[in-house]
């Protein structure tokens, strides 16, 4: 099977995905295979729906938000390539990347960039701020109807009180990345892919 | 999983550490050896390659470096290490080992996975907690907790004690003391027989009574009566040691997260969901999860902003306590009540009913039932935060159970009194009178009578044939032929067990109590769920929301019930060696009832609160029911004799005595003596003493070491608050520095005018010349003749001259900064903005003149201010007069200004809180920030009248200007990120250095720089050290130019000097000008020094940049 997905794939834009994602040869024709299954239309893209028959993203009540993120602005199809480039977010940091190519551009799942992607879930309107109004959009997704809005804004209101450094009531990347200072993502936004 | 990750995640960790130490260490040693920064900073191959071989040559020959030892080991350790790390991660040894760990890890990972299924109810109390939340969670695992307890005392009886006895020991049936009676034989297997535990029972292995007396049972002469002594009391040790153990580790886990404070509302939104969740059912788990722990944020957040009429509150706790009070009095009454009248029908009536039998279980249970939901009530009305409101119901409940079971076992254990007054009775005289016996009472067992309460003494005086019924209740299936005196005869050997009853009551104690819970689970859970639920609809009000609703779970209870029930366990463990395995059984039930019952008939707490999995309090109540459990026992064990006819102690005065006995006829001779002596006052009370002293000790240690937990936390909190209020005060700079103008400004004025009162007296009392001539000699001091001052002998004075030309305006200057007064002078803050550029030009000349000095300043300022304490001391106390407005009136003078402004220095310093190490330093600098503030004002009010006079700066101008602004902002910016500032002053310094010979203006201020000693001559430098005096101090004492300086000292001298004096009589001027009683001290300023007016003129433009700087800094 995995020979059939590779023989799909052309080498060199294996090998473009590969330079630009880090995934191993063997990740890449898996990750394919898998594309593949998911692209129901079999026109080489995922849509939305797709993406939405993935039982854990249809439970995740930010299922909407991720699956979002692999969708680049109006676009409602997305490539293997694109697909590809999403998922590098996730790919764990091997111990020997850390040191290397301190120089070369960062790669994709890099501690800022993983947190970078956490927090566009987050930002619905792009204005690289996290407002009130969408944190709690996300808190309503959380919690479903069971709290009432009124508590829902002051947990929202603790939330950016916490967080906002310079007062301009919302929660910008770097206080968001502040906030999760402590918090291991490196390792909690990384899926392990089979090699 | 969690563990292997962890770890995983540490290893890396530590890897990266390590390299990270390695670079650093090879950038060290770099300083020795160059060729070391390379160490496989690149990821080239080619370097690495060519970095190996260069180690291992470092290697080969490091015998040869010209190195120390120490450098040498080192070097070679990391040239090893480098070798290794790059070299043997291509090894095939390497890829193995590389293979193995990350096999192993999956292995961890997977067999963590796989523990989880032996975590007994682990999956079921993790839907709890994400449906009821951590409260309810934390129940269910202290029962859990509980649980694995009572399976290691069930072990540890079983083996040694029931297990030994039943395979070793006599059989049943071939003692008297295993043998049914005749009489009872009959009825042994009756409903009622069995119910009341007696009959086959009562002669099993779940009793005291039925193990055999032999001192060594079975071929291996097992000891079972040593046994089932230290076993005994080995379950009380365990105990005790498992709960502290349990303690302290959840103290610990305690403070380690609490310091996890910051961001918990960040985090809970961000963090919430689990995003590996593919289950719908884990996914509706997790959703409840996540709002119950929104719930509890929200309730703590409430909690906290609560306002509360104190008043109210306090009548309202009040009257909950007083009815909580009353109300536990009342149960244990009716419990006392009950017993008594037990006690009595038994007396009075041969044939008990069996709610007769059974009232005093029953009424116990009921009332340990119904209580705790009065107390529940009541604790409504006191408002406390849920949490505090759950510890006070855990406090009350403990409190009536504990009354509960005490005046139960005070009742057991007078009839245990009864029993053994009766033995004592029956042996001596079985046919006595009444009166005989109440007489032997005294003789037989004199130590009873003070135990006895009245009861005993009640049936005491009862006649003889109250023994009868006293035995039918223990027997409870005797015949009424008993009711004669033979019958009680041949009867009573196997009937007065006492150990045998009590172990019978605890354990039909503890049979009620759960039948009891599990009625009430069924009762007022499930019935009253089932009925709210299918009923509500034909009820004429809602039945769910309204009076039964559904029940909810009360943690307080259930938690109390535990280890109300455990405190059974252990109070009859020792009579009953199977009570704890009963106890696992129960607990089981427990377990799958409740769990059952909470998922299914229970409603959430309408208000979730956190209860910290740390909790403590639970085991803490624990602990206090095991001690107050073990007491009675314990009481028992010691006080009373042993039954004569049953059990293992039998024939033994007290049941102790057989560890003394074995240690007599088994050990050694040697041993027994040594435990005599060990025994003896001469070690124990030594011992005790030593006990005490190291609890003492170490309960100090451990609360200073709180103290300065909290400190620290304390300290990160405010770091963390100063930290949100510069950025945003960044944000809002411009707006800032307009405020503190207006704060800053004002002070200077006032200042002012004290200072020149001052400086007015000081050139009164002295001669002009003179004052001359010793401003001279302190700005020449100042300057930076440090080196000749220090050899010079007559240093002291010196000093003390120094001191008087310093002090003409520094102190107040300083003081203003310090303490603004109200803004008189708006307008000034805003001039001095635009003027801090024309401030720039004007130091260009002074710096010119200073940097001269500067070196020589630098060092020596700190020095006098050093040997000046000494000499200044009386003035100390009146320094502070002379800066008080009330200047005017005449003190001490010539030294009074040295006074003032040593004073100053002072003060400063404390606000400020300089480094300790800096200490001389900074006397120094203050010194010179002080005058400079001074002069600031004064040169404000001259510059906005001299305006005119600005364009003459000198021609470097734009340059200073420049660096003045860049200072500026940087400074604004990063206030602490001062190292560039120092460099700007040399800069300065090499620029003018030709433009000594300046206009009278530069060396006015050229000579604010002088008496600053510390500044060098820049007017940056001001700037900075108003707001960071620290700093400043740190570029003086590096100041590389000082030897030069030096050389340049002498020719300088003259020059500073009348720069100084024109400098000062500038100050003055321009402040004379902006306030109208300055005025008279700017005549004398000016001949003295004999400046044109011009010159402070000139001298007014360049303070202005200064104040600039300066309110820039404070802000």
């Amino acid at each position: 099977m995995g020979s059939r997905a590779s023989s799909l794939l052309r080498d060199e834009e294996l090998e473009e995905i590969k330079k630009e994602t880090g995934f191993s040869h063997s990740q890449i024709t898996r990750l394919y295979s898998r594309f593949t299954s998911l692209d129901k239309g079999e026109n080489g893209t995922l849509s939305r729906e797709d993406f939405q028959r993935i039982p854990e993203l249809a439970i995740n009540p930010l299922g909407d938000r991720i699956i979002n993120a692999f969708f680049s602005e109006g676009e409602d199809q997305v490539n293997f390539r694109g697909f590809m480039r999403t998922l590098a977010h996730f790919r764990p940091i091997e111990d020997n990347e850390k040191s290397k190519d301190v120089n070369g551009p960062e790669p994709l799942n890099s501690r800022s960039n993983k947190l970078h992607f956490a927090f566009r879930l987050y930002d619905l309107d792009k204005d690289d701020k996290i407002s009130r109004d969408e944190l709690l959009q996300v808190l309503r997704m959380m919690v479903g109807v069971n709290i009432s809005d009124e508590q829902l804004g002051s947990i929202a209101d603790r939330t950016i009180q916490e967080a906002d450094q310079d007062g301009d009531s919302a929660i910008s990347f770097t206080e968001f990345v502040k906030v999760l200072e402590k918090v291991d993502v490196e390792q909690k936004m990384s899926i392990r892919f089979l090699h | 999983m969690k563990p292997s990750k962890a770890s995983q995640r540490y290893r890396g960790i530590r890897r990266n550490t390590s390299q990270h130490c390695f670079y650093q260490d090879s950038l060290l040693l770099g300083n020795s050896d160059d060729s070391f920064n390379e160490t496989g900073e690149s990821s080239d191959p080619e370097q690495i390659f060519q970095n190996i071989q260069f180690q291992k040559d470092l290697m080969a020959n490091i015998r040869c470096r010209p190195w120390t030892m120490r450098q040498k080991l080192r070097a070679l350790r990391r040239a090893k290490e480098i070798v290794l790390k790059f070299e043997g991660r291509l090894t095939r040894t390497r890829g193995y080992q590389a293979a193995g760990a990350e096999l192993w890890r999956k292995f961890a990972r997977l067999a963590c996975n796989f523990m989880v299924i032996f975590i007994p109810w682990e999956m079921r109390i993790k839907k709890i907690e994400s449906h009821f939340g951590s409260g309810v969670a934390s129940y269910f695992i202290f029962l859990r907790w509980l649980f694995g307890i009572n399976i290691v005392l069930t072990a540890m009886t079983g083996a040694f004690i029931v297990i030994p006895e039943l395979i070793a020991g006599q059989p049943f049936g071939s003692t008297a003391s295993k043998t049914i009676p005749q009489e009872q034989v009959m009825s042994a297997q009756d409903l009622d027989t069995v119910w009341s535990l007696g009959g086959y029972l009562q002669y099993s292995v779940l009793f005291y009574g039925y193990y055999g007396r032999e001192r060594r049972i079975g071929r291996a002469g097992y000891r079972l009566p040593l046994a089932y002594f230290l076993v005994g009391m080995a379950v009380f040790a365990y105990s005790f040691i498992i709960l502290l153990k349990k303690m302290a580790k959840n103290s610990r886990t305690s403070l380690a997260s609490a310091s996890n404070e910051n961001y918990t509302f960040c985090w809970r939104v961000f963090c919430a969901w689990d995003y590996l969740i593919g289950n719908s059912e884990a996914a509706e788990s997790k959703t409840a999860a996540i709002v119950n722990s929104i719930r509890e944020a929200i309730l703590e957040e409430q909690e906290k902003k609560k306002s509360k009429n104190m008043a109210v509150t306090v009548c309202l706790r009040i009257i909950a306590n007083i009815l909580v009070l009353l109300s536990l009095a009342g149960s244990i009454y009716l419990i006392y009540f009950v017993v008594d009248r037990s006690q009595k029908l038994e007396q009075s009536k041969k044939e008990l009913t069996l709610w007769e039998k059974n009232e005093v279980s029953v009424v116990v249970s009921l009332v340990t039932m119904l209580a705790p939901s009065a107390f529940d009530l009541i604790a409504a009305l006191e408002m406390y935060h849920p949490r505090t409101t759950l510890r006070f119901q855990l406090a009350r409940v403990l409190v009536l159970y504990l009354g509960n079971l005490y005046s139960l076992i005070i009742a057991l254990l007078d009839k245990v009194n009864g029993m053994n007054i009766e033995e004592a009775a029956g042996k001596n005289i079985t046919s006595h009178l009444v009166d005989s016996t109440t007489f032997f009472v005294p003789s037989t067992a004199p130590e009873e009578g003070q135990w006895s309460t009245p009861g005993s003494g009640v049936r005491l005086n009862r006649n003889s044939t109250w023994d009868l019924e006293e035995t039918s209740f223990l027997t409870s299936t005797m015949p009424p032929t008993k009711a004669n005196k033979t019958a009680l005869y041949t009867q009573s050997p196997q009937g007065q067990c006492w150990e045998t009853y009590v172990g019978q009551e605890m354990l039909k104690l503890s049979i009620i109590d759960m039948l009891f819970t599990v009625a009430s689970v069924l009762l007022m859970d499930f019935f009253r769920g089932l009925f709210v639920r299918y009923l509500s609809d034909y009820w004429c009000w809602d039945l769910e929301s309204k009076f039964p609703e559904y029940g909810e779970f009360k943690i307080a209870e259930n938690v109390l019930h535990l280890v109300y029930n455990q405190g059974m366990i252990w109070m009859g463990a020792f009579f009953s060696p199977c009570l704890p395995a009963f106890n696992v059984l129960k607990l089981i039930g427990l377990m799958y009832l409740r769990s059952w019952a909470v998922l299914t008939c229970n409603v959430p707490h309408q208000q979730v609160f956190r209860a910290s999995r740390s909790n403590n309090f639970y085991l803490a109540m624990l602990l206090f029911m095991l001690f107050l459990c073990m007491l009675p026992t314990i009481f028992a064990i010691v006080h009373y004799k042993p039954s004569l006819n049953c059990g293992p102690f039998s024939g033994q005065e007290k049941m102790y005595d057989i560890v003394s006995e074995t240690i007599e006829n088994d050990f050694p001779a040697w041993f027994h003596s040594v435990v005599g002596h060990i025994s003896s006052p001469v070690v124990i009370l030594p011992a005790v003493l030593l006990l005490f002293m190291l609890i003492y000790y170490l309960q100090s240690i451990a609360r200073s070491l709180k103290l300065s937990n909290q400190q620290l936390r304390m300290q990160i909190q405010n770091a963390r608050s100063e930290d949100k209020k510069k950025v945003a005060q960044m944000v809002e700079g411009k707006y800032i520095f307009k405020v503190t103008f207006s704060q800053v400004l004002p002070l200077p004025a006032a200042r002012i005018q004290t200072q020149e009162g001052s400086t007015k007296r000081l050139r009164k009392d002295s001669d002009l010349t003179s004052q001359l001539s010793s401003v001279r000699t302190a700005t020449l001091q100042n300057l930076g003749s440090a080196a000749s001052l220090d050899s010079l002998s007559s240093k002291s004075v010196k000093v003390e001259t120094a001191v008087p030309s310093l002090p003409q305006s520094p102190g107040h200057g300083s003081r203003r900064l310090c303490s603004p007064l109200p803004g008189e002078s708006r307008s000034k803050p805003q001039q001095d903005m635009t003027r801090y550029r024309h401030g720039p030009c004007a130091s260009t000349g002074d710096l010119r003149k200073n940097r001269l000095y500067t070196p020589v300043r630098l060092t020596q300022p700190m020095e006098d201010v050093l040997s000046e304490p000494l000499f200044r001391k009386d003035f100390q106390t009146t320094g502070p007069l002379l800066q008080g407005p009330k200047v005017s009136t005449p003190v001490a003078r010539g030294h009074r200004p040295c006074a003032s402004r040593y004073y100053v220095i002072q003060e400063r310093h404390s606000r400020r809180k300089p480094h300790p190490t800096f200490w001389p330093e900074r006397h120094f600098k203050i010194d010179a920030s002080g005058d400079i503030v001074e002069m600031y004002p004064r040169n404000v009010g001259q510059y906005t009248f001299q305006v005119p006079h600005q364009p003459c700066s000198p021609p470097l101008s734009e340059e200073e200007e420049e660096m003045l602004r860049r200072d500026f902002v940087q400074w604004s910016v990063s206030p602490h990120s001062l190292t560039n500032l120092p460099q700007t002053p040399h800069f300065y310094i090499g620029d003018r250095s030709e433009s000594e010979t300046r206009d009278p203006e530069h060396q006015r201020r050229m000579y604010y720089r002088s008496e600053d000693d510390g500044f060098e001559g820049h007017l940056d430098r001001p700037i900075f050290i108003h707001k960071k005096p620290r700093s400043r101090n740190v570029r003086y004492s590096q100041h590389p130019l000082k030897t030069r300086i030096e050389a340049k000292l002498e020719p300088s001298f003259t020059e500073s000097d009348s720069v100084s004096v024109a400098s000062s009589s500038d100050q003055q001027n321009s402040s004379a000008d902006q306030y109208l009683q300055v005025k008279p001290s700017q005549g004398r300023f000016p001949r003295s020094a004999g400046q044109p007016g011009r010159r402070k003129a000139k001298s007014g433009q360049t303070l202005p940049t200064e104040l600039n700087n300066l309110i820039c800094s404070n802000v």
